[in-house]
């Protein structure tokens, strides 16, 4: 694409200034639209408006170099400390609360703002070093967490993380997305399963998750495996003090835990219910617009809704219960699915 | 429900025709009502075209007792002055009103009784249909739980899942919050909940605050208060302030009830505090003043703004 040959209503459509320069003539294309532009040499009437554009435009791009980060069509490219330059090719490219995550096809990579320092070391911490109970825990749920492939301070501002992810394996936002906004509650069902089985094995292991929500899961519809590979920035032993808590939920969390600010496992029993229902098509989270007209079975909706009391495996073993109450005897779900559908669309 | 529109005309009609009748004559009921019985029951407030942005309002009365008067004091002045003020002033947008009434669990016939949302005069026939059963119990407290765990799982309201905004909740009554809600007594009124475990009556009311503002009125002239009996006004405060904290208000007069959360919309959605209360004539603004003073707006609106949040 020749920037020169743009019209002036598709220049003001263009909203990051990778869509309109190529980061290595910036400088020359700027000048050449700017003249292209300039109210004082164009007659047409946007010329102004397209012309205060392009110079906002280019203030970005120099910002974007700086900050040694270029993101254009499904890939990324970053410099870290160091001088050296990566590119990361992604599917999928979502805002989250501390930053950017983009999903490749067997990587995530999470763009993590300088603000959040604190919170992105504390994520490579328990990444790194999980506090599994035993051996025995650890061989059964390492694979479900998070393995580092990359983690660096970017050039100028922010933090680089870069996790590994199975190729069959979706963030259940983008899985809700694809659906129309809502799942089927039998495919609700396993997802519940596996994150409440998640989460009484951080309670065992003493630790708390905090951010289970939808894009910090992943989930592979083809063997029901539940991957933990978002959120952990929020992490920590039970007990810690709690530094932050994802913004979506700030809404379903009680009031305690805004004077308490200490971490404790019924918080990720209240955002696994609350991410279920979300599944489930309700987008508050809370689930009163399934109460009327929904096809959710009764049980599961008013087992979700409830107030979570704490205690990790006993809810698992609850979750079971209201599953059986529902659907009758345990079985594999199919989900036709594949990453052509979700991410190519 | 919640498809028409309030005309003051047929207010000022049902005044006419209930002024000259006594408290027996207007509440008939002698047991609960099936059209106002909450066991297994959603009650929505839907936007329409004629409310096209809905609020949904629930005012609870405590029927235990001598608190029939503030059922009495809805029908007769109440509900009108609610709806019209709120029209007029515009604190929040198409006011849906439910009316709810609260006894005792522990040894009333009718615990909980609620209506639909209307918009309407229809809302006075809903409230006539209550059973003042006058019943509640010496164990120092009412079943105040109920219209908290009521408003939190058995409504769907359109101005929260479809606008992000809570609707408001207020109770009303003279003795102290219970401490827990009884799951077994619970489940006869409002039917199966499903709970593990008997819950707080914290994380009943902060399970509502997620969808309503809720506030709850003390009542001084009730009796538990004015006797003093247990811990009489103040303990009844401190009850509901572990549970609500500001938004645990005293009612001085129950003639200004209406006035009083009208100005609590007002006040909590960010209008000035002084000019509220100014607003009222005479001894109302003096009982708003009271029931105000503690009151900061606390903005109706959850923030979508991406950012991890603090602590």
């Amino acid at each position: 694409m020749n920037p020169e040959n743009l019209k002036g209503y598709e220049i003001l459509a263009i909203e990051t200034p990778e869509n309109l320069f190529d980061k290595d003539k910036i400088k020359a294309q700027f000048m050449k639209l700017r003249k292209l532009w300039h109210p004082d040499y164009c007659p047409l009437p946007e010329s102004g408006e397209v012309f205060n554009h392009i110079q906002k435009l280019k203030v970005r791009a120099d910002e974007l170099i700086k900050e040694g980060v270029w993101n254009k069509d499904g890939e990324i490219e970053f410099m870290v400390a160091d001088g050296k330059s990566y590119v990361f090719r992604y599917l999928m490219k979502r805002e989250i609360d501390v930053g950017v995550m983009y999903i490749g096809a067997e990587k995530v990579m999470f763009m993590i703002k300088q603000e959040y320092e604190d919170l992105y070391k504390n994520a490579c911490q328990y990444i790194a070093y999980f506090p599994f109970v035993n051996r025995k825990v650890s061989d059964e749920f390492h694979k479900f967490l998070p393995q580092v492939s990359f983690n660096e301070k970017v050039n100028g501002d922010g933090f680089v993380l870069i996790l590994k992810k199975d190729k069959d394996a979706y963030s259940l936002k983008d899985l809700i997305d694809y659906h129309g906004g809502k799942l089927d509650s039998k495919q609700v069902a396993w997802i519940g399963s596996g994150l409440f089985n998640l989460a009484a094995m951080l309670e065992v292991s003493g630790m708390t998750h905090n951010g289970f929500t939808s894009d910090a899961i992943f989930v592979k519809p083809s063997d029901h495996t539940i991957y933990l590979l978002g959120g952990w920035w929020y992490s920590g032993k039970v007990g810690d003090v709690l530094k932050a808590i994802p913004s979506k939920m700030a809404r379903v969390l009680p009031r305690e835990l805004y004077v308490e600010k200490r971490t404790d496992s019924c918080y990720d029993g209240i955002q696994i219910r609350s991410t279920l229902i979300e599944a489930l098509g309700d987008k508050t989270m809370l689930g009163s617009s399934l109460l009327k007209g929904s096809d959710v079975p009764k049980s599961i909706l008013s087992w979700l809704r409830s107030i979570d009391t704490g205690n990790a495996v006993k809810r698992y073993e609850d979750w079971f219960k209201v599953l059986e109450s529902a659907f009758g005897k345990r079985k594999f779900i199919k989900m036709e699915i594949n990453s052509n559908k979700i991410y190519k669309r | 429900m919640g498809y028409s529109r309030w005309k003051p005309s047929d207010w000022k009609s049902h005044i006419a025709s209930t002024s000259t009748k006594k408290r027996e004559e207007i509440f008939t009921s002698n047991e609960l009502d099936n059209d106002l019985d909450p066991k297994n029951v959603i009650r929505e407030s839907r936007d329409s075209e004629l409310n096209p942005e809905s609020t949904a309002i629930i005012i609870n009365v405590d029927v235990t007792g001598s608190m029939g008067m503030l059922a009495e004091q809805l029908v007769r002045k109440g509900v009108g002055k609610v709806f019209e003020e709120i029209l007029d002033r515009k604190p929040v947008t198409d006011p849906h009103l439910m009316i709810t009434a609260n006894g005792d669990y522990n040894c009333d016939r009718t615990p909980f009784q609620a209506s639909q949302f209307e918009t309407d005069m229809t809302i006075t026939n809903w409230l006539e249909k209550i059973y003042l059963e006058g019943g509640g119990g010496g164990n120092r407290f009412e079943s105040y739980d109920l219209p908290y765990y009521f408003a939190a799982n058995q409504t769907s309201i359109d101005c929260f899942e479809k606008r992000n905004k809570r609707g408001y909740l207020f109770t009303m009554g003279d003795e102290p919050a219970p401490k827990f809600l009884d799951r077994q007594l619970a489940s006869l009124v409002l039917g199966e909940l499903g709970l593990q475990e008997d819950i707080p009556f914290t994380q009943v009311v902060d399970q509502a605050t997620k969808m309503y503002h809720c506030f709850h009125l003390i009542v001084a002239e009730g009796s538990y208060c004015r006797h003093n009996w247990g811990g009489g006004i103040d303990e009844v405060k401190r009850s509901f302030r572990d549970a609500l904290g500001q938004n645990v208000v005293v009612l001085d007069d129950i003639k200004d009830l209406s006035e009083v959360i009208v100005s609590l919309i007002e006040v909590n959605e960010g209008a000035d505090k002084e000019s509220v209360v100014k607003s009222w004539d005479g001894s109302t603004s003096m009982t708003v003043a009271n029931a105000v003073k503690d009151i900061d707006p606390a903005g109706g609106n959850y923030d979508d703004a991406m950012g991890a949040i603090r602590l």
